[in-house]
C-alpha cells in the first residue's frame, strides 16, 4: 500500500538492512533454509530407497548392471565440471569482470543442457527395454521380484533431479542476461551468488544419486 | 560477507580439481567391488564432495553462524530420518513387504496361523 506521499512502505532490495553486507547475510541465510527444505524433499527418496534397499540387497547389487554406467557417469563429469564452471562465473562477477561471469554463465547453461540431453538418451533406452515405473514395468531381461521397484526408485529419483537441473538452467539463463544489461558486478551479486548455490545443490544431490544408482 | 575470506578462481580450480579427482575415485573403486563395503564407501567419497561445494563453492566456510546452524540441523534431520526408518526396518521379525514369505492376503494380524509372535512386556506372565 502506498504511503501519503507515494512512496512504497517497503523499498526494493530490503535497504532497511542498512547496509549491502547485512543485505548479504540475510539473503544467505534465507537460501540456505530453502536448499534444507530442499534436503529433506530428497531425504525421503533416500529413505525409500534404503527401505527397498535393505528389503531386497542382492536384487540392488545387481541392478547397476542394467544401467548405462558410461552415460550415468559421463553425466557425473558434466555436472561436476558445471559446478566448477558457475563457481568461476560467481568469482568473476563479483571481481567486476562481468562479461567472463556472463560468458561462463553461458557455458555452464550449455553444460546442464549436456546433462538433460544425456539424461533423455538414457531414458529412451529405459524406455525401449520396457524399464517403465510401477504397473509399467516389463523389462524381461530384469523380471524379478523388487526389480521394479528399483526402477521406480531409479524414474522418481533422477526424475525429481532432472526438474530440479531445468530450474537451474532456466536459473542460470536469468543470471546470464541479467549479467550482461549490468545488473550485477562488484558491488552488488548476491542473486548471482544464490543461483550459483543453487545450482550447486543440483549438483551435490547427483553425487548421491550417481553412485547409490549406477555404481554399488 | 563476514569472518572469512573470499575464494579466488585458483581456489576454485584447486577444488574442482579434486571434485574431479574424487569421482574418478569413486568409479575407480567400483570396478574393485568391495562388497559390503562398496555402499559406505561410495557414499562416504559423496559426503567428502558434497562438503567441500558447500564449504567453497556454497561459500559456507565465509559465513559462519546461521548457514552452517541450517545445514547442521537439516544433516540431523535426515539422519534421524533414514535412521530410524532402516532401524524399524532391520527390527522386523518377519518380512511385511511382498513378496515376503507370507501370502499377501493374510495380513498381520488377520491369520490364525503363522509364525509365533511374542506378546508385548505389557502382558508378559510374571
Amino acid at each position: 500500500m502506498p504511503l501519503e506521499d507515494g512512496t512504497r512502505p517497503v523499498v526494493p532490495r530490503a535497504f532497511h538492512f542498512g547496509d549491502e553486507s547485512s543485505r548479504e547475510d540475510a539473503a544467505h541465510l534465507g537460501m540456505w533454509i530453502f536448499i534444507a527444505t530442499e534436503v529433506l524433499l530428497f531425504a525421503v527418496l533416500f529413505t525409500a530407497y534404503a527401505l527397498y534397499r535393505l528389503t531386497y540387497p542382492d536384487l540392488f547389487q545387481r541392478a547397476p548392471a542394467h544401467m548405462d554406467v558410461f552415460l550415468g557417469t559421463l553425466n557425473t563429469f558434466v555436472l561436476v565440471t558445471s559446478s566448477i564452471v558457475v563457481a568461476l562465473a560467481v568469482d568473476s562477477v563479483r571481481k567486476g569482470r562481468d562479461f567472463a561471469g556472463a560468458a561462463l554463465l553461458a557455458l555452464a547453461v550449455l553444460l546442464g543442457i549436456a546433462f538433460l540431453s544425456i539424461k533423455a538418451a538414457e531414458y529412451a533406452k529405459h524406455v525401449r527395454d520396457g524399464a517403465l515405473p510401477g504397473a509399467w514395468y516389463a523389462y524381461e531381461a530384469f523380471a524379478v521380484p523388487g526389480a521394479n521397484l528399483y526402477f521406480t526408485l531409479y524414474w522418481v529419483m533422477t526424475g525429481v533431479h532432472a526438474v530440479h537441473v531445468l530450474v537451474g538452467v532456466s536459473v542460470l539463463v536469468t543470471l546470464m542476461l541479467r549479467t550482461l544489461t549490468g545488473e550485477f558486478g562488484a558491488r552488488f551479486h548476491t542473486p548471482v551468488a544464490l543461483g550459483g548455490m543453487y545450482w550447486h545443490l543440483v549438483d551435490v544431490i547427483w553425487l548421491f544419486l550417481w553412485p547409490l544408482l549406477y555404481l554399488t | 560477507m563476514r569472518g572469512g575470506a573470499r575464494h579466488g578462481g585458483v581456489q576454485v580450480l584447486v577444488v574442482g580439481g579434486v571434485l574431479l579427482g574424487l569421482a574418478a575415485l569413486s568409479f575407480g573403486l567400483s570396478r574393485l567391488h568391495l562388497g559390503a563395503w562398496a555402499v559406505p564407501v561410495a557414499l562416504g567419497i559423496a559426503l567428502v564432495k558434497a562438503a567441500l561445494i558447500a564449504g567453497f563453492y556454497m561459500h559456507l566456510t565465509e559465513r559462519p553462524g546461521g548457514p552452517r546452524l541450517v545445514v547442521g540441523t537439516a544433516g540431523v534431520f535426515v539422519v534421524i530420518l533414514v535412521g530410524l526408518v532402516l532401524a524399524e526396518a532391520s527390527a522386523r521379525i518377519w518380512p511385511t513387504l511382498p513378496p515376503g514369505p507370507f501370502p499377501v492376503t493374510r495380513l498381520p494380524g488377520k491369520d490364525v496361523e503363522g509364525p509365533p509372535r511374542v506378546a508385548p512386556p505389557w502382558r508378559q506372565p510374571p
